[in-house]
C-alpha cells in the first residue's frame, strides 16, 4: 500500500531541450533526455529545498537574438540568468545554491564535422556561472553520447545515465 | 584564518581573492604584496595562517620568499601553497624540499582553486 | 677541470605546435575561451587598438621571448571572462588591462616552456605591455589564431642553451 501511495505521489517532470523548470515540491523529479552536446544546469537549495534544471543548446544568443526573446532557456547567456532568477522566486538563495554541469558531449554533425559545439557550451556555461559569483560543485561533462538527468527536489541528488552506465552526481 | 597572496599581478591577486570570498572558509583577513620583499615585511607584521605565493616576481621572487620562510622557526606552522606557471618536474621537486603543501600551476580553473584553498585552509587550521 | 656537459637530448613534439595548445589551455582554463586555429587575415584592417604584451625569458637553459598580439575588443574580453566583471559596467582602467594581458602572455609562455622544455625550468621576466594602432611587424614565428572569433597573434623564438647540471638547483 506505502508504495502504491508513493507512486501515486511521486511525480517527475520532464523537460525538453530549450526548456527549464524550477521546483520545490519535495516528491518531485525534474529530468531531462538527449543531453548530447548541450549543457543541463543543475541547482539545488538544500535549505529552502528548491531545484532548477535548465537545458540549453547554444553558447550565444547573439546568433539568433529574436529566437532567444522567444525561447531564452536556448540559449546560456539567456538561459543561465532565467534558471536563478526563476529559482530566486520559489527561495532559492544563490549563497547556498549548489550548481552542477551535465552534458557537453562531442557529437558529429550530420555533414560529418565536428563544430565542438559541446565544449563551447560548457565555457559559456562555466563563464555566465563564473561572472555571476557561483563556484560549480560537481560535473559530468565531455566525451561522445548523450546522457539523461534525472534530479531529485527532495535532496538535489542527480542520476547521471549515458548509454549502460548510471552515476550519481 | 589570515591569508597572504603574494603575486606581481594585481588581476591575479585579486582572482584569487574572489575566489577566496566564494569559498566557504572562514578568513578573518586577507592581505596583499606585489613581491617576496612585500611579502616578508607582512609576515613580519602579521599573524598569517596560509601563504599563497608565485615565483616569477621582480624584487624578491618566490624561490628566495620561500627559502627565507623555511629558515625562520617564527613561520614553521605557516601553510605554503606555490601558484606558478612553471610546471617543470625540477621545479617541483625542490618546491617538495621546501615544505610547500600544494603546488597549483596556471592556468587552473576558479574551482581547482577552490580545492587548494578549502584543503589548505584544512591545514592551517590543524 | 670538468668538460662542459653536452646539451641534453630533446624530446618533445615541434615548439610551434605547442604553441597552439598553450594558447588552447590558458584560454579554456581561466578565460573561458575557445581557440579557432585559423583567422582571416582581411578582417584585420579597422581603426582598433590592439595590445602587445611580451615576455622574455634570458635566465637559464630556455631563452628568447613570446609576445600576445590582441584587438582591443578581444582585450576586454578577456578581462571580463578572469574578473568576472559585468560587461555592461564601467570599463576597467588601462592599468588592469595591460596587466591582465601581461598575465594572459606569461600563462601562455609559461604553459608552452613547461612543454617544450620537459624538465627544464625557466625564469619569466616581468611582461612588457604596448598599445598599437595594428600588429607589429615582427621577425619571429608568428601565429595567427581566433579566439572566441576575434584575432590574436603569438610571436615567438625559442634558444636551447647547454643542460642543467644535474646538480644546480633553481632555488
Amino acid at each position: 500500500m506505502t508504495d502504491l501511495l508513493n507512486a501515486v505521489t511521486a511525480s517527475r517532470r520532464v523537460i525538453g531541450i530549450g526548456e527549464l523548470a524550477v521546483s520545490g515540491s519535495r516528491s518531485e523529479t525534474i529530468a531531462t533526455h538527449a543531453v548530447g552536446s548541450c549543457i543541463t544546469v543543475c541547482v539545488f537549495d538544500p535549505v529552502a529545498a528548491v531545484a532548477g534544471m535548465l537545458h540549453f543548446l547554444l553558447p550565444e544568443s547573439t546568433i539568433n537574438p529574436e529566437r532567444a526573446d522567444r525561447f531564452p532557456a536556448v540559449f546560456a547567456d539567456t538561459g543561465i540568468p532565467l534558471l536563478f532568477q526563476t529559482a530566486y522566486h520559489h527561495g532559492l538563495v544563490k549563497q547556498r545554491a549548489i550548481v552542477k554541469l551535465i552534458g557537453g558531449a562531442e557529437m558529429p554533425q550530420t555533414t560529418g564535422g565536428w563544430f565542438n559545439t559541446g565544449r563551447r557550451n560548457l565555457l559559456a556555461a562555466r563563464n555566465l556561472l563564473w561572472r555571476n559569483g557561483v563556484l560549480i560543485a560537481a560535473e559530468d561533462v565531455g566525451g561522445t553520447d548523450a546522457r539523461t538527468v534525472h534530479m531529485s527536489v527532495a535532496d538535489g541528488r542527480l542520476r547521471v545515465f549515458s548509454g549502460r552506465t548510471q552515476k550519481e552526481l | 584564518m589570515r591569508i597572504l597572496i603574494v603575486d606581481d599581478s594585481s588581476m591575479m591577486r585579486a582572482m584569487i581573492k574572489r575566489v577566496v570570498k566564494l569559498t566557504n572558509v572562514p578568513v578573518e583577513e586577507i592581505l596583499e604584496a606585489g613581491d617576496g620583499a612585500q611579502a616578508l615585511t607582512l609576515l613580519q607584521s602579521h599573524d598569517v595562517h596560509l601563504l599563497l605565493t608565485d615565483i616569477n616576481m621582480p624584487v624578491m621572487d618566490g624561490a628566495d620568499l620561500l627559502r627565507a620562510v623555511a629558515k625562520d622557526d617564527r613561520w614553521r606552522t605557516l601553510t605554503r601553497v606555490i601558484i606558478t606557471t612553471d610546471g617543470s618536474t625540477a621545479r617541483r621537486e625542490q618546491a617538495a624540499e621546501l615544505a610547500v603543501r600544494c603546488y597549483l600551476q596556471k592556468p587552473f580553473s576558479p574551482e581547482v582553486l577552490r580545492d587548494v584553498l578549502t584543503d589548505a585552509a584544512h591545514a592551517a587550521r590543524l | 677541470m670538468s668538460s662542459p656537459t653536452p646539451p641534453m637530448p630533446l624530446d618533445f613534439e615541434p615548439a610551434d605546435h605547442l604553441i597552439v595548445t598553450a594558447v588552447g589551455t590558458v584560454a579554456e582554463r581561466s578565460f573561458f575561451a575557445f581557440v579557432d586555429p585559423y583567422y582571416d587575415e582581411a578582417d584585420l584592417d579597422d581603426d582598433r587598438e590592439w595590445v602587445v604584451a611580451t615576455v622574455r625569458f634570458e635566465d637559464g637553459p630556455l631563452s628568447g621571448s613570446l609576445a600576445c598580439t590582441v584587438r582591443s575588443d578581444l582585450a576586454l574580453l578577456l578581462f571580463d571572462a578572469f574578473s568576472g566583471r559585468d560587461p555592461a559596467g564601467p570599463l576597467p582602467p588601462r592599468h588592469l588591462l595591460d596587466d591582465l594581458i601581461g598575465e594572459f602572455s606569461n600563462m601562455v609562455c609559461g604553459t608552452w616552456l613547461t612543454r617544450c622544455g620537459g624538465c627544464r625550468t625557466f625564469k619569466l621576466n616581468s611582461p612588457v605591455v604596448a598599445h598599437v594602432t595594428r600588429p607589429p611587424e615582427d621577425e619571429r614565428h608568428r601565429h595567427w589564431m581566433a579566439l572566441n572569433h576575434r584575432p590574436l597573434a603569438i610571436d615567438w623564438d625559442l634558444v636551447h642553451g647547454e643542460a642543467q647540471q644535474p646538480d644546480s638547483a633553481p632555488w
